[in-house]
């Protein structure tokens, strides 16, 4: 640190750096004075000039030559980002990863998402204007050579400080110096070399933050034992009320409704949103019934009309007997003989697939009742064990795509009804393939195509 | 660019603009000519007095928002102690003493409803209230007689506000005192108070009764926050053709910048409390509010909705959000004429829907409009010859001249 008083003896004016000195700082008392000051180095030439100020001084950012922030394009692009990335979050939350409807408001709208995104560009691009000061200010920075300065206490106070870089090209102590002192410096300042020791961060903080690292680990450490190891404590309880929330669970009683029961059922009338499958033909596999027809079924379905619509296997079951022919019900029922839906080939293998997974364990991969399961069991003489009729039978045969169907969807005998695990599509899909197995027992060489024929010949 | 003058209170800065009074009164003929022409037209078409009622009261309702987005802006300014506005003040100052001309104008209405026509305000009309719930439940508010007292003290409110702030402002450009300074101060607090709760009461009364089942608490907000919009518009352009003409030292492109930074926040406020109150009704849901909108979203009115977000929001945020836009002449009178424009149309899509099917727009709207907004300048005028257009004895006046944005 050299406080010049008196300028040292300079030679002639050279461009030659003093090892010694990272600059000037030259203390003014006045506006007028260090902006004036700024003029005349800067038309010197000299570029990495700096004026610090207890105050925003009017003109100084022209004096000095400083163009525009980039900080307002990082601001807008963190504004972007959060916009985009909140009515993105929105979107992928509640309409794809996890549709939920709210009161039957759209999966995805744009209004909901806006105040979210609102607040997220807010946020954005605060920390986008936050990071860029420090990283175009170049903080954080724990030491700076001129703060070595005396005359700079002042520069929050009442003095204005002009500094210049002794990296710039033009500098030259020799020239620069009394230049200042005629602008009206009061003292200008070699700024002193920075200590290599001084610029490191101090010890102390070092082990403020070792130590607080350390003590970090101690929560995930506790958290990570209590997940292994037992306690015969009970579990603490942080939030109660959330843990014991005053609601209903599922299968529960109930002493606020009459009938007890904490599940309501559905209000009659209504039909819930998706629910609606008012084509028979497609979900039931019959014809439309009529409300004559309905007039004349059955007094049990007459009683529910939706057993009749959903249902149609409790009026055909008249008895519950495995054994019981399909009843006289079944036969009255209208059956659907056209597939409610265009079958290509892209169904069919679906069908096949899922024939495959849901109907060959017990029906065979050719249909012949006589899959892996049946074959277990009549190993085993289960008496209870009704094999499966094969599907090639002629009476199966004849039955309508609709009937198909409907055994698929409500079971037939002992088989069980598919239809909470197969949707509609994929049931009529295995009745498709179905029927493209019957054919291959009943088909002669002229159903076969050309150009495959020679090759079942070779198989053959 | 910023003009380098260093203004000097001995120059000619506290000289009055000559409007010579042959201009004003031709220009105050031509005014009540359209006028006329407007009342003619109603008369001689089917429904047209509906349609003229409706449109009267759009074009009043929006001479009037402009003169008390600048009673809002001179209290505030007062409230805060603002340094920078004093050399645009006085521009606010007059818009705001002049609301006596298009309140005076929309008188009329009041007195059509005391004589029980219901053509505007379904409410005057006892058959329709006769038997609903909701409209008996309301009657005690609205009333006739009663509109027309708070009409009255609304209006009475206004004027004397505006001509209090412009009188104060006056006497100490003579006396130089700078205690009127101080007395301004502390009294804003009460005036602006005043303008809240009245123009929320205003906006319910004028504007929301047109549907009187309807109901928004948010309205008095929204009406206050389009106010604020065409009052700065105006501001904004009269300020950017003071600066792009050169025409005071004490007004340069920093005025201009910090005014169009406050219209660009207020608008960007219009836009939040639109959108509020669209939020609010869209996610509740309940028929009794969300019919106001519904209508507002078919038979062409969509149209006007969309140009409503786009016009009144997305393009003046986008256009105006660099530091350079706020500080070009040319693009701030764009601009702000673009939401005077909008802010019209914002209160179209307020008024109109409660009598017309579908946008309807013709020489009646044009008219009025342009009536109105003739009767406003009419007296501006009359306030511009009689004084300075800068406020040369106010004690802050050398802070503004110096203002300087960062």
């Amino acid at each position: 640190m050299s406080s010049v008083t008196a300028p040292p003896p300079s030679p002639a004016p050279t461009a030659q750096a003093d090892p010694t000195s990272r600059g000037l700082v030259a203390s003014f008392s006045s506006v007028d004075a260090v902006l004036k000051a700024v003029r005349l180095v800067r038309e010197l030439g000299i570029r990495r000039v700096d004026v610090h100020s207890p105050h925003p001084i009017h003109g100084l950012d022209d004096a000095l030559g400083l163009k525009g922030s980039p900080l307002p394009w990082g601001a807008i692009a963190g504004a972007s980002l959060g916009f985009g990335g909140g009515v993105w979050m929105a979107w992928w939350m509640n309409a794809i990863d996890y549709p939920f409807l709210i009161s039957g408001k759209p999966l995805f709208s744009i209004i909901p998402s806006l105040p979210v995104a609102f607040e997220l560009a807010i946020l954005l691009a605060a920390f986008a204007v936050v990071g860029g000061t420090l990283l175009f200010g170049g903080l954080p920075r724990l030491s700076n050579p001129r703060f070595r300065v005396p005359a700079f206490s002042r520069a929050t106070n009442d003095r204005y400080l002009l500094a210049v870089d002794a990296d710039d090209e033009q500098f030259q102590t020799g020239r620069l110096q009394p230049l200042l002192r005629q602008a009206g410096a009061e003292s200008v300042d070699h700024i002193p070399v920075e200590n290599p020791t001084e610029a490191r961060v101090p010890r102390a903080i070092w082990m403020a933050t070792a130590i607080l690292l350390v003590l970090a680990l101690i929560p995930p450490v506790l958290i990570a034992k209590a997940r292994s190891s037992t306690s015969t404590r009970p579990r603490l309880s942080f939030v109660s009320d959330m843990d014991h929330q005053p609601k209903f669970k599922a299968q529960s009683t109930s002493r606020l409704f009459a009938d007890g029961r904490s599940m309501r059922p559905q209000v009659s009338g209504t039909v819930a949103r998706g629910d609606l499958r008012a084509d028979d033909r497609y979900y039931l596999g019959r014809e439309p019934v009529s409300s004559d027809a309905l007039a004349k079924a059955p007094s049990a379905a007459r009683l529910q009309p939706s057993a009749l619509l959903t249902r149609v296997s409790d009026v055909d079951s008249g008895s519950p007997s495995d054994q019981a022919p399909p009843s006289q019900a079944a036969a009255n029922i209208d059956w659907v003989t056209e597939f409610p839906l265009a079958v290509d080939e892209s169904l069919i293998r679906r069908g096949q697939q899922r024939y495959g997974i849901f109907c060959a364990t017990c029906h065979g991969q050719g249909g012949e009742g006589d899959g892996l399961v049946t074959l277990r069991a009549l190993e085993l003489e289960q008496g209870t064990w009704v094999r499966p009729t094969s599907l090639h039978a002629e009476p199966i045969r004849n039955q309508p795509v609709g009937q198909l169907f409907n055994s698929i969807s409500n079971g037939v005998r002992r088989m069980p009804g598919y239809a909470s695990q197969i949707p509609v599509r994929d049931r009529w899909a295995i009745v498709a393939y179905v029927r493209a197995l019957q054919r291959t027992r009943i088909a002669s060489s002229s159903d076969v195509p050309e150009d495959i024929l020679p090759n079942l010949r070779e198989i053959n | 660019m910023a003009s380098t003058h260093v203004w000097n209170p001995e120059d000619n800065a506290g000289a009055t603009v000559p409007v010579s009074s042959r201009r004003l009164s031709q220009l105050g003929a031509a005014v009540a000519f359209v006028l006329a022409t407007a009342i003619g037209i109603a008369l001689m078409s089917p429904d047209g007095t509906r349609r003229l009622s409706h449109a009267w009261l759009l074009s009043g309702w929006y001479a009037v928002s402009i003169s008390l987005g600048a009673l809002f802006f001179i209290a505030i300014q007062h409230l805060v102690r603002a340094g920078w506005s004093v050399s645009v003040r006085r521009l606010a100052e007059f818009l705001g003493a002049s609301i006596g001309w298009p309140l005076l104008l929309l008188a009329p209405l009041v007195l059509l409803l005391l004589a029980g026509h219901s053509d505007l305000f379904p409410w005057n009309d006892p058959e329709t209230v006769q038997g609903d719930k909701i409209l008996e439940g309301k009657s005690a508010w609205l009333n006739a007689p009663f509109f027309l007292v708070r009409a009255v003290l609304y209006a009475g409110i206004w004027v004397t506000c505006g001509r209090w702030y412009l009188r104060a402002s006056r006497r100490q450009d003579e006396t130089g005192d700078a205690s009127t300074t101080l007395m301004l101060e502390s009294r804003s607090a009460v005036a602006l108070l005043l303008l809240g709760i009245t123009i929320t009461f205003a906006a319910f009364d004028w504007l929301m009764s047109l549907d009187p089942h309807w109901f928004s608490t948010i309205f008095g907000i929204y009406a206050f926050s389009g106010a604020m919009v065409a009052g700065l518009s105006v501001l904004a352009i009269v300020v950017a053709v003071i600066v792009r003409r050169q025409l005071h030292p004490a007004i340069n492109c920093e005025h201009l910048h910090d005014v169009v930074k406050l219209l660009f926040g207020m608008n960007c406020f219009w836009a939040y409390i639109a959108f509020s109150q669209y939020l609010l009704i869209w996610y509740a849901n309940i028929p009794e509010e969300t019919v106001w909108l519904r209508h507002r979203q078919m038979h062409g009115w969509d149209s006007i909705s969309q140009a409503l977000v786009i016009g009144h929001f997305v393009v003046p945020f986008l256009v105006l959000m660099p530091r350079a836009a706020k500080r070009s002449t040319r693009l701030v009178i764009v601009m702000s004429g673009l939401l005077l424009v909008m802010h019209w149309l914002d209160l179209y899509w307020v008024v109109y829907p409660q009598f017309a099917e579908s946008p309807v727009f013709g020489l009646t709207e044009l008219l009025t409009a342009a009536g109105f907004a003739g009767v406003l300048a009419v007296g501006v005028l009359l306030q511009l010859r009689r004084s300075a257009f800068i406020p040369i004895q106010d004690p802050r006046l050398p802070e503004s001249v110096a203002h300087h944005v960062h």
